[in-house]
């Protein structure tokens, strides 16, 4: 028979208490942080997975960063080279009207002046800025593409930016542009501008090499906004699957790291009804001898 | 046979039934004595001598042959084994616990979250390349990930310190005690080295105890030698021998350079187990091992993010420099932002582009390129799988350590099954005592009473 001494009766009956409230304390601790991981001791495999997926969240939030700047810039060109088609249609529609011998020398100098302001316009929107960059100068962000004219001119200087290109990362090994050479865009129609301009102010019926000049610069500003615009429909798309993909990660993400409630809950409840039990059983157990029957 | 036996055997029976009562008095006394070994009166049948037809008298009744300590010498070396086991799971758990939680690892201020910052910083470099703001924000990420590395090589750092600092409070504790044994091997043998004898008793249960707490430190073995008597051998040198003691110092260890224990004469202790082996395997192998991870992180993103940031100009169209400084050997510690002004990080790949984002790109591409550990991890894997071998390494040594606690328990069940007081035992040998007392009273109140008769006859 295994004698059992007094100390080790009590010494165990403490451990047996001990213990329970370990276990009642590590259950409040999930019950109240909701995580089932609070360490990577707690489930070494399941913590390098979390690590992991907080990795490519990361990084999907970052790519949906860029998509977002390259949606910014991508609206704001877009904007721009609307306008610059708009005041290029006008400037048609005042060679047209500037076609009819009828016209006299004051209307046509009064049409260049609108020319003028017309080139003006158009610098001022080929100089768009986002932020401290120029949108349309290629890569010297710092320097704007086009110098307006002077008083009394429709002669826009050449294109000061220059064709070098940065993109950014979106994801899959993809990424999207963030400059743009705006000579593409811009050169054809200030050449047509100023072919107009000096027309009219040698008060002559604007040539067909000058309406040749006007329809290549829309041309090409309607050529740079499709261009964007087909960059901006690929920009949507990322965007939509940057959001899908963050979802489903941090979805998984949950599903490893935190505690599910109801089980969590019971187990609570499981560990304090123990806790209770081991410290009815040590009242009892502690405390009495065979000295209290004897009399 | 006298007329005088029957109050002679009286007499005795009541000795021995004193004897029996102080025995359950001394051990109800001490029934949560740390290191009390229960006691019993030995009592022996005091015969006549024999002869060939068998006794011819009753003899002398019961002697007292001494107290008995119950004490069972294969569980005590069990026990110590047990013990040793033990004190290492239980170090070398607390050490890594320590370590655990000292290093961030919650994926909000951890080093994984701080290059996940720094990479994001640099991509929004490169996604406006011409933000001085954006380059601000970079420059302190900079500075973020180098000051949480140097953060967590300090708790490494501190870690271990005081783990040395352990060492040293434990080898002044183990010296005290083996000087307290050097002491009771004197007093025992002078008290005649009988385990017999009641005063040896108390001082033998001592001795035992700090022979048990010494084991918690490391494998201890106890022999008895000639004239040199009781020696107590302890990380490969006699600790104690008789009534001297061999003073155990500290050193520097030759490999890890930190804090070991140490005989004058034979040098540097070995253990096969206990907490200084635990102290120290934890110190100079899992941290070692750790800082280690950490310093070839720090340093192998510096090199690689120093690699790109020198290619590239900065924006005054110099040539950019490194990135990060660090100390090679020391590299977690020592990781700083090498530049001060966020006009000198390196954006661009070549000068007067201020679109340019090149570099900053490349620093941002680093978060998915596999360039660590010989290009099989990307930081990321590399961060995950530092802080997932502390965190298995933890997991183990818990396991390790219930593990051992459970045979200890196993064992010290076993040692006071033999060796502990039980209450209600010796409440029952109170009674018996008693009873017996009363019963041998009662004997010699008859022997009185016939002896009375006796002396009755000559009055008449």
């Amino acid at each position: 028979m295994t004698r059992i001494s007094t100390a080790q009766l009590h010494d165990s009956a403490v451990a047996h208490l001990q213990r329970a409230s370990v276990a009642m304390a590590r259950a409040q601790e999930q019950a109240a942080t909701n995580r089932r991981i609070l360490r990577p001791s707690d489930d070494p495999v399941a913590f390098r997975q979390a690590v992991t997926l907080r990795d490519a969240i990361g990084e999907l939030e970052q790519y949906a960063r860029n998509a977002d700047v390259a949606d910014r810039i991508t609206k704001v060109a877009d904007d721009a080279l609307g306008t610059a088609a708009d005041v290029l249609i006008r400037a048609k529609e005042i060679a047209i009207a500037a076609s009819n011998s009828a016209v006299g020398a004051s209307e046509r100098v009064a049409m260049a002046q609108e020319i003028e302001q017309i080139a003006k316009h158009l610098v001022g929107v080929a100089n768009t800025k986002i932020g401290d960059a120029y949108l349309f100068s290629g890569l010297q962000t710092l320097t704007a593409p086009y110098v307006e004219p002077g008083p009394g001119s429709a002669a826009v200087g050449a294109y000061i930016g220059d064709a070098g290109s940065a993109s950014i990362p979106v994801g899959g090994g993809g990424s999207v542009p963030i400059s743009i050479d705006g000579s593409s865009g811009f050169a054809q129609a200030f050449a047509g501008l100023a072919a107009l301009h000096a027309d009219l102010m040698a008060n002559s019926v604007p040539s067909g090499a000058t309406f040749t000049a006007l329809d290549a610069g829309f041309n090409d500003a309607i050529a740079l906004r499709g261009q964007i615009g087909a960059r901006q429909a690929r920009v949507d798309l990322i965007r939509d699957e940057l959001a899908d993909a963050t979802t489903s990660a941090t979805a998984l993400l949950s599903t490893i790291e935190d505690a599910d409630m109801a089980e969590t809950i019971v187990e609570l409840t499981k560990r304090e009804r123990s806790y209770q039990a081991a410290i009815n059983v040590t009242s009892k157990l502690i405390g009495r001898s065979l000295w209290d029957e004897v009399r | 046979m006298s007329s005088f036996t029957g109050i002679d055997i009286g007499l005795r029976a009541l000795m021995a039934a004193q004897a029996s009562l102080a025995a359950a008095a001394a051990n109800t006394a001490n029934a949560s004595t740390p290191g009390y070994s229960r006691i019993r009166a030995r009592l022996v049948d005091d015969a006549p001598p024999l002869t060939a037809t068998g006794a011819n008298s009753p003899g002398f009744g019961v002697r007292v042959d001494g107290f008995e300590r119950i004490r069972d010498a294969i569980v005590d070396l069990q026990w110590r084994a047990a013990a040793a086991e033990g004190g290492e799971q239980e170090r070398m758990a607390a050490a890594l616990e320590q370590v655990e939680a000292a290093f961030p690892s919650d994926g909000i201020n951890d080093i994984g979250a701080a290059f996940r910052r720094f990479v994001g910083a640099w991509n929004d470099v490169a996604s406006d390349p011409t933000s001085s703001a954006a380059r601000s924000v970079a420059l302190e990420a900079t500075r973020h990930i180098a000051s949480r590395l140097n953060s967590a090589a300090s708790q490494l750092n501190l870690a271990a310190d005081g783990i040395d600092a352990e060492v040293r409070a434990k080898v002044d504790i183990v010296n005290g005690m083996a000087r307290e044994i050097a002491d009771l091997n004197g007093l025992i043998s002078i008290s005649g080295n009988s385990a017999d004898s009641g005063a040896a008793n108390a001082l033998i249960d001592r001795r035992d105890l700090l022979i048990d707490q010494i084991a918690t430190y490391g494998r201890v073995t106890v022999t008895t030698q000639g004239d040199a008597g009781f020696i107590v051998l302890f990380g490969g040198g006699a600790l104690v021998s008789g009534g001297a003691t061999q003073e155990i110092t500290t050193m520097a260890d030759p490999v890890s350079g930190r804090v070991v224990p140490a005989y004058a004469a034979s040098g540097k202790l070995t253990f096969s187990s206990g907490e200084f082996k635990g102290l120290i395997e934890a110190r100079d192998t899992k941290i070692a091992a750790y800082r280690t991870a950490l310093n070839a992180y720090a340093g192998e993103i510096s090199t690689a993010v120093n690699a790109i940031h020198a290619a590239g100009v900065d924006t005054t169209g110099n040539p950019a420099g490194n990135l990060f400084s660090v100390t090679v050997g020391n590299e977690a510690a020592t990781i700083a932002a090498a530049i001060n002004d966020p006009a000198f990080l390196s954006v661009a790949s070549a000068p007067s582009q201020p679109g340019n984002n090149d570099t900053a790109s490349a620093i941002a591409a680093l978060r998915t390129t596999r360039f660590m550990s010989a290009g099989t991890e990307t930081p990321g894997d590399a961060f995950a799988r530092i802080v997932t071998t502390i965190g298995a390494d933890v997991s183990g040594s818990i396991i390790r350590r219930d593990a051992a606690g459970l045979v200890g328990d196993h064992l010290t069940a076993r040692r006071e099954s033999v060796s502990g007081v039980n209450i209600d035992e010796e409440a029952a040998n109170t009674l018996r005592a008693q009873r017996a007392y009363q019963a041998a009273a009662r004997i010699v109140s008859v022997a009185d009473s016939m002896l009375d008769v006796l002396l009755g006859m000559g009055a008449r």
